[in-house]
């Protein structure tokens, strides 16, 4: 056997030894299955009744569940409100095999909630509160951060916008993280990347790429050419890019400017719900195993494929990938 | 009987409430996008409001009118149940759990963004079969020590209204001799027996009538099937038609709705049973008592969401239309700023002149335009603000024994015309009134003024009619409704004689 997919099956094979620890904004996602009974009485809308619902870990707290079902020791650190939702996510996260440590305020937990009535979905609500963290807040979670840190291999940061990830919290990350030389590896929103000095590495989507750029060089225009958007983003922000670009796969390009595109494996997408996550997660798994940053975009490449073939969104397991891994030929895909 | 005399017995009644509680959830939020994964929209929920529901509504209305309510029903040991339970007695609403359970009570969701309902969603936490029953001779022990003496059912189907509540119900009643009043809802219809008042809505009314397989094409004839169904007094609300009462034997008698600006229909119907509650217990005629509701529902839709009514907002019987009016001619004042600003200003100019020219102002007009030009030409004779000289002014609509004299032996027509013949001259200042620009006299003594070398100037409105053609300056206010457009008149002219007075007091030694 080649050594490609056997050096690939060997990482995945090391992602039990790998501890990762996920900080970022937890997202609870409902779904709300519900009957359509007919027109409100006071009002042209539908009235509908809710039979039933369901819920998913989103968010920072999907990109944890990820990387545990690859098999990567995983700690999570968040923040949820003192309500409902977050006692399902507390629940939720525990049942994935996550260890915990959540931040508890009186704001309410983030949460999305699609409601569905026979099969079409109808409206989502969103419901969230996006102050930054308090000084006292920031003071509470250091100690627990440190500790973590000093555990795992990398720190991975997921940035919904959501307020967490924002002023006094980032300082306090980096600093905790550049002490114990940790790499950061992170999804941050195009708007609040000026937070951050010492990313290793992000993963934009193509919109978020054209923004960043043009927050970074106002005026100028966007190159036309994905390599070479990933390539000077890269340059200019002196870190890792992997720029994914859903049915067109991804683009890697190293702080140095060496770059690689990888074509997407999924020719039939069902859902690109939570598919970034899955990447991120993969990543992150494989870096956090020293793998070079191609190889771990390879395998992310390779687990977006299998999470974007189901519906909705889906947390890739170890063994397929290893399976999936398996299949392919000695020259590569 | 007056407003005030009805409302002020509501204080002393005491009615008990039972059926369908629910919690009512409101959610306020932001639409601004689309969900990336399918083209529907993204609400952003900014605020939440959670009110008790259903019954608990009725009994919050009663209490907002001054009354007492008693709240009986199905209340569990849920987080649900004891948020009703800790708001209720704060309102002045009596709280009686008939047994403590797993009950859990339902909820009902309603999704506001920019002001507008975009869904409305219900979650039936129990299954009906799983609700407990309650025991056939419900024994109300503690009600029976409160002097109650209406009884209010509301049915909305969501499980706690069933045929074994609605028997107990009528031996309650008729044990306590209690009047009751059935927020009815048309799937029960066959459980109904005979009661003081039936409500129900339009759609409901014929809905009730084809379950009972009778041809209803109308809410009339759905209303008269209902009765006689019922043999009860029944009456049928119709949003913005108003409502309609089917009393005895009598014939249907229908109220028209308040015109009020709508925020949404919410909580109505609630609002319209508490009033009838009230009413009903303290022995108000039906017809009465339904003007009132009507009138509390105009109200409450003019309020967003779920809302209650107090007592003064009910005495204040003509409040909404008063505003409604004074804002009328505030806007129409408005637009005549910006559209007339120019001939007023001219209009202004010329006085000025015809005064420094030592001439004299004539004004005339009919019905309210011969007010207000006696009016203008008061002000201008005796004193407006300022001590000054006299003007020269006079109106030919201030004399009637001229003018029964001329329109005797002349017509009508000829009225102003005459006057215009025997006194205008050359550069003098001739003003008419007219609000449609089209009356007889007015425009003959224009046309004679003008012949005659004198200036003119037409006060009117939208319409015009001859002034264009006829005068000088026409001062056209952008409206076509008469009041409005003198209203504005008086406005001009009291602009133009302060500005008048100023221009001469300023070159007075």
């Amino acid at each position: 056997m080649s050594s490609l997919p056997q050096k690939l099956l060997r990482l995945v094979e090391a992602f039990p030894k790998a501890q990762v620890l996920v900080v970022g904004d937890l997202i609870l996602d409902t779904y709300l299955e519900c009957r359509a009974v007919g027109v409100a009485t006071e009002a042209p809308v539908p009235f509908l009744e809710i039979s039933g619902q369901t819920h998913a870990l989103g968010g920072a707290a999907n990109v944890a569940h990820n990387l545990a079902r690859l098999g990567v020791k995983t700690i999570l650190l968040g923040r949820i409100g003192i309500d409902r939702e977050g006692e399902i996510l507390h629940r939720l996260v525990e049942e994935a095999g996550i260890e915990f440590y959540p931040l508890g305020t009186e704001s309410p937990t983030s949460r999305k909630t699609r409601v569905q009535a026979s099969g079409h979905y109808y409206l989502r609500l969103d419901e969230e509160d996006t102050t930054p963290l308090e000084p006292h807040q920031i003071q509470a979670l250091s100690q627990t951060l440190s500790e973590a840190m000093k555990r795992s291999q990398l720190l991975l940061v997921s940035d919904y916008d959501k307020g967490v990830l924002k002023n006094g919290f980032v300082d306090c990350l980096e600093s905790i993280a550049e002490s114990r030389e940790l790499r950061i590896v992170g999804d941050v929103k195009p708007q609040n990347i000026r937070q951050w000095r010492s990313l290793h590495c992000i993963t934009p989507n193509l919109s978020e790429a054209k923004n960043l750029y043009s927050q970074l060089r106002p005026g100028s225009t966007c190159p036309s050419e994905n390599l070479e958007l990933a390539r000077e983003l890269g340059e200019m922000l002196s870190l890792n890019v992997v720029l994914t670009l859903a049915e067109k796969g991804m683009t890697v390009s190293t702080a140095a400017g060496v770059s690689q595109s990888f074509p997407a494996l999924c020719a039939a997408p069902k859902s690109v719900t939570g598919a970034g996550d899955t990447v991120l997660a993969t990543l992150a798994a494989a870096l956090s195993c020293k793998a070079d940053l191609f190889d771990a975009a390879l395998l992310a490449n390779l687990a977006a494929a299998l999470a974007v073939s189901h519906q909705g969104t889906y947390a890739v397991a170890a063994e397929e990938l290893s399976r999936v891994i398996q299949n392919l030929k000695t020259d590569g895909p | 009987m007056f407003v005030q005399d009805i409302v002020d017995q509501f204080a002393s009644q005491s009615i008990l409430v039972t059926g369908d509680t629910y919690l009512d959830r409101e959610l306020y939020g932001k639409v601004t996008r689309l969900s990336p994964e399918a083209p529907v929209p993204v609400v952003k929920i900014n605020s939440r409001r959670t009110v008790p529901g259903g019954a608990a509504n009725v009994a919050k209305n009663i209490s907002s009118l001054g009354g007492n309510a008693v709240l009986f029903g199905l209340f569990g040991d849920d987080p649900l149940s004891q948020e009703i339970a800790r708001e209720l007695p704060q309102e002045n609403i009596k709280l009686l759990n008939l047994c403590p359970s797993n009950y859990r009570l339902p909820e009902k969701y309603r999704i506001f963004a920019a002001n507008q309902q975009l869904l409305q969603m219900f979650h039936r936490t129990m299954d009906p079969a799983e609700i407990p029953s309650l025991p056939p001779e419900l024994e109300l022990k503690e009600a029976g020590e409160i002097q109650g003496k209406v009884l209010v059912l509301y049915d909305q189907g969501y499980g706690f209204v069933n045929q074994l509540l609605i028997e107990a119900l009528g031996h309650l009643t008729k044990a306590k001799e209690l009047k009751l009043i059935v927020d009815a809802n048309p799937n029960h219809i066959s459980w109904y027996g005979k009661a003081s008042l039936y409500t129900f809505n339009a759609d409901e009314s014929l809905q009730a009538a084809q379950i009972l397989g009778k041809s209803a094409r109308t809410v009339e004839e759905a209303g008269d099937v209902l009765r006689s169904q019922l043999d009860s007094d029944v009456l049928i609300t119709l949003g913005a038609g108003g409502m309609l009462i089917l009393e005895g034997t009598k014939p249907a008698q229908k109220i028209l709705a308040t015109r009020v600006p709508l925020a949404d229909r919410v909580g109505a119907g609630d609002s319209v049973t508490a009033v009838l509650a009230l009413c009903l217990a303290a022995g108000i005629p039906l017809i009465e008592a339904a003007e009132l509701a009507n009138k509390a529902a105009g109200i409450v839709v003019a309020k967003p969401g779920i809302a209650y009514v107090t007592p003064g907002e009910l005495m204040n019987l003509f409040h909404y239309e008063i505003s409604h009016l004074l804002m009328e001619s505030m806007s129409v004042k408005q637009r005549l700023l910006q559209e007339q600003l120019p001939a007023i200003e001219d209009l202004v100019k010329t006085i000025i002149h015809t005064y420094q020219n030592e001439k004299t102002v004539y004004s005339f007009g009919n019905g309210g335009s011969a007010a207000d030009a006696n009016h203008f030409i008061t002000e201008l004779v005796g004193r407006f603000q300022v001590e000054r000289k006299a003007f020269p002014a006079v109106s030919f609509s201030a004399n009637e024994i001229l003018m029964t004299s001329i329109a005797n032996d002349y017509g009508y027509e000829n009225t102003f015309a005459r006057q215009v013949d025997a006194f205008v001259k050359a550069g003098d200042l001739v003003v008419a009134f007219s609000t449609s620009g089209k009356s007889k006299n007015v425009v003959l003594a224009l046309e004679l003024a003008k012949t005659k070398g004198a200036r003119t100037v037409g006060f009117t409105g939208n319409t015009a009619g001859e002034f264009p053609r006829l005068c000088d300056i026409c001062i056209r206010v952008p409206s076509d409704n008469t009041p409005r457009i003198q209203e504005s008149h008086l406005a001009v002219v009291h602009i133009i004689c302060e500005l008048l007075e100023k221009e001469f007091a300023r070159h007075l030694s």
